[in-house]
This record gives C-alpha cells, sequence and structure tokens, in this order.
C-alpha cells in the first residue's frame, strides 16, 4: 500500500497538448475514480502511471519512491486492461503465476498465492483451462486475479467493465468493491459509467481537455459541482441549465428566469449583477398541474418515460429541454402543459463565461 | 422432413461434390507425375491417356537414384532451401516486429523501397546480380544461392511477419511489461509464441519458393556438384528425346521434402491461437 503523487505531470504528442500538468495525491488505500468524456486523457494518465507511456513533463511518486523514469517493470504496480489482455497461449494459472515466477518466487508460494486468489474469485474449477473457454465475466475475473497475486503497491484499472453486459457489470462493480475493502490497496480506475464512479470510489477525479475539472468525494461532487462541466458530467440524467439574470436586492440577491420566475438568493461574492448560468438537478423540480405559489415555471410535457422505479418526464420550456425526475407515476401525457416548481436552496449558478461556480 | 432440411442437405451435399470437384483438379497433375513416373517407358506412348498402365514399374525411380546425379541435386536443393528458409524467417520476423511495434523516422520510406524490390521482373536483374556476386566469390556455390533467395523473398516476407505481429494485441505485451518482463522478455514469452503459427507459414512458404527456382540457379551455377534440382531435372531433356518417365520419377521425389516439411509443421498453421486473448 502507498500513496501515488503526481507533480505537474504533463503529457503531449508532438505539439498536440494532451495532459497539461496534473497535480495530484491519492492517499494509501484510496480508490480514485477517474472519470471524464472521451479522448480527455484518461487512459494516457493511467499508462503514464503504470510507465507504459512516456512522460513529457512532471513526476510520480509511489510510495517514498520517485518511479518517473523507471520501467513499468519495476514500479510494482499492476493492471487490469479493458480488453482483459490475458495471455492466449497460457492456462488460467500460469496467467496469474505469470508475474511471479518472472521473479522467481518459489514455487509453493506461487501456488498458494494462485489458490487463495482463485478462492477468492471463484476461480478454483477454472485454473486449467486457456482464456479462450472462458465467458467474458470469467476472464475479467482472471484479469484481476493476475493482479492481485502480485499483491502490488497500486492497483490500475481501464474500464475493466466495459465489455462486460449490464448484469454483470453491476455484480463485478460490487465484487471489486468489497475486494477493495478486503486488501485495500491503493487503487485508480477509470470508467466511463458515472454509477460504478459514484459508487466504487473514495473520490472521485473529473477530467476534462487534459485537466482535473474537480477531485473530491462522490457526493461533494454531486452536490456541490464546481464547474458548470462537472455539473453537466455527473449525473443522469444530467443537470438542467437555464440563463438567468442575477440582480442584487439590498443584503440579498434575486434571479430572474425568463421574467416568469423570480427566485430570491443569498448574494453572490464574486459577481455584482448579470446574466448567470442557473443549474437544477431533474430530481430538485417538482411538477404540479396548476400553478403553484412559489418558484415556478410554465412547461409542456414532450416525452414521458416510465422506468417502473421512477418516471422520467421531458419537457419544453421555450426552446429550452428540461428534464424532471420523479419517483411518482404523475398522471400526464405529451401536450398537457405543466407547472414546475424549483427548490431555491438546490440551485447551481455558474459563470456564463467560466463555467465557474458562484453560490 | 420438412423443405428446410431438404434444402439444408442439398446445400451440404452441393459443397462437397463443389470441394470434391475442387481437391480432383488440383490434385490431378499429381496423379499424373505419379502414373508417368511408373509406366515402363516402352508402354508410354502405346498406351495413351489411360488412367492406370498396364504394367507397373519403379525402375524409373532405380536408374534416376543409382545413375544419376539426382541424389546430389537433391541435396543441395535441401540445403538451399531450409538455409534461405531460415535466414529469411530470422531477418523478416525482425523487421516484422519492428514494423508491427515502433515508430521511426523513415519507416514509409523503407516500406516503399521494399515493396518497389517486388516490381521488377527478376530476368532484368539477373545480369547485375552476376557482376555483384562474382566478385565477392559467390557464383557457382550454395550460398550465394541462399544469399540471393534469402534477399529476394525477404520483403514480402517481412510484410507477411508484419501482418502476424500486428495481430497479436499490444496490450498483450504491455501487461507483460507491467507483470515484470523487459520488451525483450515480452517478446520472448508472450509475441512470440503467438506468432509461431505465422513464423511457421512463412518458413514453409520461402521454402516451397527455393525449392523450385529455377532463373538463379540456372543463371549462378556452373558446376555439376552445385546444380540444385530443379535445374538438374533440365537434364533430363536431351537434345533429342526427353526421358519423362524418369523426369516424372525424379520429380515425384522432389515432392517428399515438401510434403515432410508441411506435415511437421501444419499442427502450426491451425488458425486460433490469439483466441481468448481480448475480448474481440
Ligand atoms: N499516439 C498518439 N498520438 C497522438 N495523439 C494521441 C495518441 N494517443 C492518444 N492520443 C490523443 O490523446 C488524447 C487522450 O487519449 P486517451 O486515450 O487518454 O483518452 P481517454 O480519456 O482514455 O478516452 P476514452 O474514454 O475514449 O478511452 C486523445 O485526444 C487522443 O487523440
Ligand atoms: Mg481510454
Amino acid at each position: 500500500m502507498s500513496a501515488v503523487t503526481l507533480n505537474n505531470f504533463s503529457k503531449s504528442y508532438g505539439k498536440m497538448s494532451v495532459l497539461s500538468g496534473i497535480d495530484l495525491t491519492i492517499n494509501s488505500g484510496e480508490f480514485i475514480a477517474l472519470v471524464g468524456p472521451s479522448g480527455c486523457g484518461k487512459s494516457t494518465l493511467l499508462r503514464m502511471i503504470a510507465g507504459l507511456e512516456e512522460i513529457t513533463g512532471g513526476n510520480i511518486e509511489i510510495g517514498d519512491r520517485t518511479v518517473t523514469d523507471l520501467a513499468p517493470k519495476d514500479r510494482n504496480i499492476a493492471m487490469v486492461f479493458q480488453s482483459y489482455a490475458l495471455y492466449p497461449h497460457l492456462s488460467v494459472r500460469s496467467n496469474m503465476g505469470f508475474s511471479l515466477k518472472l521473479r522467481k518466487v518459489a514455487t509453493e508460494k506461487i501456488t498458494s498465492a494462485i489458490n487463495s486468489a482463485s478462492t477468492m474469485l471463484g476461480l478454483d474449477q477454472l485454473l486449467e483451462r486457456l482464456p479462450k473457454a472462458l465467458s467474458g465475466g470469467q476472464r475479467q475475473r482472471v484479469a484481476m486475479g493476475r493482479a492481485i497475486v502480485r499483491r502490488p503497491d497500486v492497483f490500475l484499472f481501464d474500464e475493466p467493465l466495459s465489455n462486460l453486459d449490464a448484469k454483470l457489470r453491476v455484480q463485478m462493480r460490487s465484487e471489486i468493491k468489497s475486494l477493495h475493502q478486503d486488501i485495500k490497496t491503493t487503487s485508480i480506475y477509470v470508467t466511463h459509467d458515472q454509477i460504478e464512479a459514484m459508487t466504487m470510489a473514495d473520490r472521485i477525479v473529473v477530467m476534462n481537455k487534459g485537466n482535473i475539472e474537480q477531485a473530491g468525494a462522490p457526493l461533494d461532487i454531486y452536490d456541490r459541482p464546481e464547474s458548470k462541466f462537472v455539473a453537466g458530467f455527473i449525473g443522469s440524467p444530467a443537470m438542467n441549465f437555464f440563463t438567468a439574470e442575477y440582480k442584487p436586492n439590498g443584503s440579498d440577491g434575486f434571479i430572474n428566469i425568463n421574467d416568469e420566475c423570480t427566485i430570491p438568493l443569498p448574494k453572490l461574492r464574486t459577481l455584482q449583477q448579470g446574466t448567470v448560468e442557473c443549474g437544477i438537478r431533474p430530481e430538485h423540480l417538482s411538477l404540479s398541474k396548476e400553478k403553484k405559489t412559489g418558484h415556478s415555471i410554465k412547461v409542456t410535457v414532450d416525452v414521458v418515460e416510465p422506468t417502473g422505479l421512477a418516471t422520467i418526464v421531458y419537457l419544453s420550456f421555450g426552446d429550452q429541454k428540461i428534464c424532471f425526475y420523479t419517483s411518482d407515476r404523475p398522471d400526464i401525457g405529451p401536450g398537457d402543459t405543466v407547472y414546475l416548481q424549483l427548490s431555491e436552496n438546490k440551485l447551481h449558478l455558474f459563470d456564463v463565461n467560466t463555467g465557474k461556480r458562484l453560490n | 422432413m420438412t423443405a428446410y432440411t431438404i434444402n439444408r442437405r442439398l446445400w451440404s451435399t452441393g459443397r462437397y461434390l463443389a470441394l470434391s470437384l475442387y481437391v480432383l483438379f488440383a490434385l490431378f497433375p499429381l496423379f499424373w507425375l505419379f502414373r508417368v513416373s511408373i509406366s515402363p517407358t516402352k508402354l508410354l506412348y502405346t498406351e495413351g491417356t489411360s488412367l492406370w498402365p498396364s504394367m507397373v514399374t519403379i525402375e524409373n525411380y532405380l536408374i534416376v537414384l543409382q545413375d544419376t546425379s539426382f541424389p546430389t541435386y537433391f541435396l543441395n536443393s535441401v540445403t538451399v532451401s531450409l538455409g534461405t528458409a531460415l535466414c529469411t524467417t530470422l531477418i523478416a520476423s525482425a523487421a516484422g516486429y519492428a514494423f508491427s511495434r515502433f515508430k521511426f523516422k523513415g519507416k514509409a520510406i523503407i516500406a516503399f523501397l521494399l515493396l518497389l524490390t517486388q516490381m521488377f521482373p527478376l530476368v532484368m536483374v539477373i545480369a547485375p546480380i552476376y557482376r555483384l556476386m562474382q566478385p565477392l566469390g559467390l557464383t557457382d556455390s550454395l550460398t550465394g544461392l541462399i544469399v540471393v533467395y534469402t534477399a529476394f523473398n525477404t520483403p514480402f516476407a517481412t510484410f507477411l511477419m508484419q501482418s502476424f505481429f500486428d495481430a497479436v494485441p499490444k496490450d498483450l505485451e504491455d501487461a507483460a511489461m507491467i507483470d515484470g518482463c523487459t520488451r525483450f522478455q515480452a517478446l520472448i514469452r508472450i509475441v512470440l509464441p503467438l506468432t509461431l503459427p505465422g513464423m511457421m507459414a512463412t518458413l514453409g512458404f520461402i521454402f516451397t519458393a527455393a525449392w523450385s527456382e529455377l532463373l538463379f540457379a540456372l543463371m549462378l551455377i556452373n558446376s555439376e556438384s552445385q546444380v540444385t534440382f530443379p535445374v538438374g531435372l533440365l537434364n533430363f531433356i536431351s537434345k533429342f528425346s526427353v526421358d519423362w518417365g524418369q523426369m516424372m520419377a525424379a520429380g515425384f521425389l522432389a515432392l517428399i521434402p515438401a510434403c515432410i516439411f508441411f506435415a511437421l509443421i501444419q499442427k502450426y498453421l491451425v488458425t486460433g491461437m490469439t483466441a481468448g486473448a481480448v475480448k474481440g
């Protein structure tokens, strides 16, 4: 178990910069999820930590060693690939024992390490098989097993579950989480799936265009996104945004949405007055058929999607699309005119230009 | 039986029929080779094109093995073909790996030059090659033939090997390097076992190509002791007659090493070695 520290970690291909000065400390035993849109540099960052990709600038420490210039094999890390990358000509047993054998660990020790890992992962019956005779989920487990037997300082995962079907993904998700709770190895987990990130990680790092937008505990990021990008990226269905006018009012302030709805707010510290980007999550709206007192806007129903557990309603507010999420089953249909109330303490305000959080 | 199953049976019967016809067509010349080689010379012209001669003899084989230099030619050919196949596969594997895995300056140009060498008819380069080889003492020698064959087969073999290396996912090498290998160890322990079928195929291919090469062998070799078997076959054609029986017997014997060779490597030629490495 070791902490990982990245200092001004950067990468460019020729003139094109892919990562620009990443600073990040991952505590010993922590489970970090790296999320961000496709092409933002998550895999590149992970591969640089592994030593598979050359580092253009900055340095990396694992534990108390600076490993910037070390080969992958000398960093004592293990990586689980999206493609699993099992050695096709080796049995499950040899796949799992490969690294130990290279390190010339005694045969009995290798056997016992493989046995305990395979018991933990339910692979006992499959040890003599070749990878091609395994199902996707089993291959995934072997890849995990190969990482575990190493007892590495750090686990790296690059979208390990994205090739599995939805049900297996949920199952493996909780298996990986409980595995981490058992062995508590520092883990860095790249994923596209925000539910994975939210449920598994101690801390989520949201990346965008080669930068870290925000790093924090999952619920903190969800409740207090530091930028419009994070607010829109985390959460599904995604947060709704409107443009609104902010005006100060004595010691307080208020925002005005389309002259239709005025919502009082505590005064903003960084903005005198002007246009702001106002965000609210779909579950922080409430719907009524009649206009109620409070802060409501008049909208038209476009689509109603009952999922059983909840109902997701897509509505139009002028030419803006709004998503509303409720665990009720509202009696509405397309074309209906309804009112949405905005809970004033759930509003997120962002700067229109920089996208930074204002309130 | 429903119409569907009848239909399916018809299809599968048709498929086997077509395949059998194809195999028959491909193997018939070989059969004819054998048929002529065991026919007594005097019956060759009198019996015409009957499928099987009325009398069978091994006389042709005995003459070829005992009274001609065919055994020498044969050994020469084995030496040259094996030497060429080994050298070419070795060089092509190294080059193919580099093309598949590394970025380097001039990669595109080298690839283009390799391709360019494949575009000229061999006849055009024979004279310059001869002039080049003579001062080096490589004419009239089996080593010289191996050098020339290797040079001419390497470009194609390189592209062939590159495609086999390309088929091995890069993740496997990355995983091996994280697991504790150097790049070289990853190559030896992971990539090589997976490209072995490809190397064997290349080996077999180049062996066959060198085995049947005639042009260079004819031009570069003078002395009887260095002649390879394709050139040797021509000896059966004299000014006044062709000794068909002996020539066919020699030809049939020449098939043997190729058959043995392919029998040895055929287990590597089964596909699907990389199946299961990554989810496709
Ligand atoms: N060899 C390369 N040469 C040039 N650019 C590259 C190279 N490899 C990656 N890139 C660029 O680096 C950026 C980051 O790629 P990376 O694979 O890290 O993205 P990612 O965040 O993992 O995306 P995804 O979620 O789709 O896997 C991309 O814009 C990509 O085009
Ligand atoms: Mg990626």
